[in-house]
């Protein structure tokens, strides 16, 4: 049922983060932010979830420490993307490799869980992640 | 599951659905540099809201 209910969330999710920003640097700070909004959501349903009973102790952690990673692995993001624009780079290729980069900070440093329930939560913030270098090849600008 | 729990995880879930997509939607007339310091913002609550979690 759990399970269920986070589905309502992904499929939004995917759905709102898949929009085509102007240009790779927007899109980039678009999809930091988006980032941002999905760890306080997962926030507030762990905090649900383990209110409910349904989270132990050890799931909240879990979820607590990815958390923690993806907001730091975020910031460092959001840095490299200014340093990049402010440097007058422009283009596609300028941004794509940050992306990957919080992906590879976050894959490096997260907790690994294979409770399916633990994973249903974090996984709405691990799409929005992902998208981001979606909407940075997606954005108009100088594709170099 | 008890049907209490399941509706007030739901409640919670569709509370976060509208909050993306009033967040999506509030991010159409910011600039650039509006975003990110929203998203700074955010990221400085979202610290303290995992340190309220974890007291839990």
């Amino acid at each position: 049922m759990a399970r269920r209910l986070l589905l309502v969330v992904l499929l939004p999710l995917s759905l709102l983060f898949s929009g085509c920003p102007k240009d790779p640097y927007r899109a980039a700070i678009q999809g930091s932010s988006d980032v941002s909004q999905a760890v306080s959501s997962g926030i507030k349903i762990t905090a649900s979830y383990y209110a409910s009973g349904t989270f132990n102790d050890g799931q909240k952690a879990t979820a607590a420490k990815y958390f923690t990673v993806v907001t730091d692995c975020n910031i460092t993001f959001r840095k490299a993307v200014t340093d990049v624009h402010i440097s007058g780079q422009v283009g596609v290729q300028a941004f794509l490799p940050i992306a990957d980069s919080f992906v590879t900070c976050v894959g490096n440093s997260a907790p690994m869980s294979n409770d399916q329930t633990v994973v249903a939560v974090l996984k709405g913030t691990d799409t929005a992640i992902r998208a981001i270098s979606v909407a940075i090849a997606s954005a108009k600008g100088v594709k170099q | 599951m008890n049907p209490q729990v399941v509706i007030g995880i739901g409640l919670t879930v569709l509370d976060e659905v509208l909050a993306m997509i009033a967040h999506v939607k509030g991010q159409s007339g910011l600039t650039t540099e509006d975003i990110a310091a929203v998203a700074d913002q955010q990221d400085l609550a979202n610290k303290d809201a995992i340190k309220q979690l974890l007291a839990l």
